[in-house]
């Protein structure tokens, strides 16, 4: 009796799946493009009802559809879009429109328009709810945009899915030094950390779409365009470069030397009252081209090679930390945590006002490149 | 052959100590230390470690001396019956509450991470029962439990440290030292509460096999949960950086979570090792239920303990249902370690450790 009993209970307890989800039942959401379309304010009074009224966000979920996968058509991305006051209500309204369960776990991309950035109140407001919620996939990419409904009408030419494809570029930043990519851990660390991070942008090209400068955030508020070029120099410093491309002047001819890995060495003292940064890089690398009926293969050539690259890289990084000083006036070139990290002492009395000190800081530059190959030719 | 007595051997003891502490706190630890001495935590980690050795040392000397009468009999030897019961009878509702916010704190993780529709109390009550059921069945199966998945969570262990050791940043950890020392002592006893749990030894003496080998196996004990906490921090801080692993609630599972194993060909395999975590916090939960019943027992004069572990489980089922919020209840583990915990970790073993030694001197 007391074994039935018993047999009995444990079904009560043990039985129940509040969690059970059939994969054909789920909607993989494979981006999320957040945008800002008005700007209604609400107002301090208490009312019965805030749904449905202000609808500041366009949210636009991109979801695979995986019938139209299997029977092999062309367009297979559903675009589902809805307007909402936050995220949490985007959310909500899907599921009043779409039978199946949204799934972010296989996020890939996050899409920031650029008015939504401009508004500090509401990128908060997404960004906060993404890092909130475990569910999301915190590897994912996040990139900004000033048009997404332009980006989201590309049918990518090799790819099937628009966020492969673009995430696709994104990862391409390994070999290519004008270009960075962010993922979202990336992200809300820095914004969280020093008010600052960067966004790549990416535009419409005709029928294709391409990564063309980055956003520079500051304190949730979007601050500028960094333009491309800048970038090299940036990752260089920051020693995030893993390989990369330079056009250098030869006797009057252009040329392009591969870097293959670089590594700086960040020193900085103080002279009268101002910070003095000695950054000591060394790369390696290839020569790509060079003048034709010219022999390449002697090693005087190539010192006088690597000199000359190495001087043009030193004008490059003088002029990138000069943009980075002058124009945009603010730290992303992360000295701040480098100081913090390394030099506490000068940190400490400098931390207050650590924009002043960034502007007003003197840089150096040594570097020192090394040509290891030239191709098969002479 | 291992005799059927009822009794564990040194190395057993050595893994209940290992996986007693390890549990919820292991979550929310690199948070707490972030945010007070920043990149320092491993410093206070590892002074915490020390001084918990200190006081292992402590309960150690007192237990070998009484080592068959268990923790409320030497109370009562050492202080007389009445003060005796007086001062086991904290130690009984910490563990009674400590029991309860350990579930609590389970049920709420899990909920966030793993079964976001299933009610929390339907987390909760199998975990206990299961539990109770292992409890009931005395000392020496919980210690073989306890060897069975030992193997289990080390391999596990090792596996996540491979999988996060290459990718992160270490430059975050640095600068070092430069904290007010104030701040890093305080910071101490988070450290040293983040091993609670290791205090179950006063517990086990009468059943360990050689009481007078208790130490060294509990000292190596701790120094290993110390290496692991220190490798979880450092972890924490080298891929999030200070100021955001100080904002997350839960950064030891944030990183799991933000794992990307190279080539990628599986995504997600959070939910393999929280499986794995559960069975960790386990080990923790039938340890505590088992240090409660035994000092309930004795507080009630009740030679089976198998009829104390049932009798307070509804009560601890509904003390840690009290919280209303997260919040809440981690304000509650807060007041739980300031009124109960310093007693039971801090002060007790030193009070007993002084009351044997003039005893001793007198007898």
């Amino acid at each position: 009796m007391k074994r039935i009993i018993m047999l009995l209970l444990v079904p009560l307890i043990l039985t129940g799946c509040w969690d059970k989800t059939e994969i054909e039942d789920r909607m993989f959401i494979y981006a999320i493009a957040v945008n800002k379309v008005e700007d209604k304010k609400s107002e301090s009074d208490l009312k019965p009802f805030y749904e449905f009224q202000n609808q500041n966000l366009e949210v636009t979920f991109l979801v695979p559809n995986p019938s139209k996968i299997q029977g092999g058509e062309s367009d297979v991305l559903e675009e589902i879009t809805v307007s909402a006051q936050d995220l949490p209500e985007a959310v909500g309204m899907i599921r009043k429109k779409q039978n199946r369960e949204p799934f972010f776990g296989h996020e890939k991309l996050l899409i920031l328009g650029e008015k939504l950035l401009r508004d500090e109140e509401s990128s908060k407001e997404v960004l906060d709810w993404i890092d909130r919620d475990p569910k999301k996939n915190r590897s994912a990419f996040v990139v900004a945009t000033k048009d997404i409904k332009e980006l989201i009408g590309v049918n990518p030419k090799l790819e099937k899915l628009l966020p492969s494809y673009i995430t696709g570029i994104l990862k391409n930043d390994t070999v290519v030094a004008t270009m960075i990519s962010v993922s979202l851990n990336e992200f809300l660390g820095n914004i969280k950390s020093s008010g600052m991070a960067m966004i790549p942008i990416i535009k419409r090209q005709k029928d294709e779409i391409a990564i063309k400068n980055v956003a520079l955030i500051k304190d949730f508020k979007y601050l500028g365009e960094l333009d491309d070029r800048y970038i090299r120099g940036y990752s260089i410093i920051n020693n995030k470069l893993d390989e990369g491309k330079k056009l250098f002047n030869y006797k009057g001819n252009i040329v392009s030397y591969n870097i293959t890995s670089s590594s700086a060495k960040i020193k900085l003292n103080e002279e009268n009252g101002r910070l003095v940064f000695t950054v000591d890089v060394e790369m390696e690398g290839d020569i790509e081209d060079y003048l034709i009926n010219e022999d390449i293969l002697k090693s005087d050539i190539i010192r006088d090679l690597q000199d000359s690259i190495s001087k043009q890289f030193e004008i490059e990084l003088k002029e990138v930390v000069r943009h980075f000083q002058e124009d945009i006036g603010f730290d992303y070139l992360n000295l701040k945590s480098w100081t913090k990290k390394h030099k506490y002492n000068l940190f400490k009395k400098y931390e207050k006002n650590w924009d002043e000190a960034f502007r007003n800081a003197k840089f150096n530059f040594k570097v020192k490149s090394y040509i290891r190959r030239v191709g098969v030719i002479r | 052959m291992v005799p059927n007595d009822d009794k564990i051997s040194t190395f057993q003891l050595g893994l209940i100590i290992y996986l007693t502490p390890i549990g919820v706190g292991i979550f929310t630890l690199p948070a707490v230390l972030a945010k007070d001495v920043e990149t320092n935590g491993w410093i206070s980690l590892i002074l915490g470690g020390l001084f918990c050795m200190l006081i292992i040392y402590f309960i150690s000397d007192v237990g070998k001396k009484y080592s068959n009468l268990g923790l409320v009999e030497t109370l009562k030897f050492l202080f007389g019956k009445v003060l005796g019961t007086i001062l086991a009878f904290p130690v009984f509702i910490y563990y009674i509450v400590f029991t309860a916010m350990e579930i609590r704190i389970f049920g709420e993780t899990t909920k966030m991470y793993l079964l976001f529709k299933t009610p929390l109390e339907y987390i909760m009550i199998p975990i206990l029962i299961l539990a109770m059921i292992l409890t009931r069945n005395g000392i020496e199966s919980i210690a073989r439990f306890f060897e069975a998945a030992f193997f289990l969570i080390a391999f596990t262990l090792f596996l996540v440290i491979l999988i996060y050791l290459p990718k992160s940043d270490y430059s975050n950890l640095l600068p070092i030292l430069r904290v007010e020392p104030l701040k890093l002592i305080k910071s101490v006893s988070d450290s040293l509460f983040s091993l609670s749990g290791f205090e179950v030894l006063f517990l086990l003496f009468p059943f360990i096999r050689r009481p007078e080998k208790a130490l060294r196996s509990s000292l190596i004990a701790i120094s290993f949960i110390t290496i692991l906490y220190v490798v979880v921090f450092i972890q924490c801080i080298a891929r999030f950086g200070v100021d955001y692993t100080s904002t997350l609630l839960y950064p030891t599972l944030s990183l799991i979570k933000s794992s990307d194993i190279p080539g990628a060909f599986i995504e997600g395999i959070e939910g393999l090792l929280f499986s794995l975590w559960i069975v960790l916090i386990f080990t923790t939960i039938v340890m505590l239920i088992f240090a409660y019943s035994i000092v309930g027992s004795n507080l009630i004069k009740q030679k089976e303990i198998k009829h104390t572990v049932i009798l307070f489980l509804p009560m601890i089922y509904v003390i840690s249902l009290i919280p209303d919020s997260i919040a809440e209840t981690f304000e509650f583990t807060d007041k739980l370690v300031i009124f109960l915990g310093y007693y039971t970790i801090i002060a007790l073993p030193i009070l007993m450790f002084i009351a044997s030694k003039i005893k001793g001197a007198r007898g």
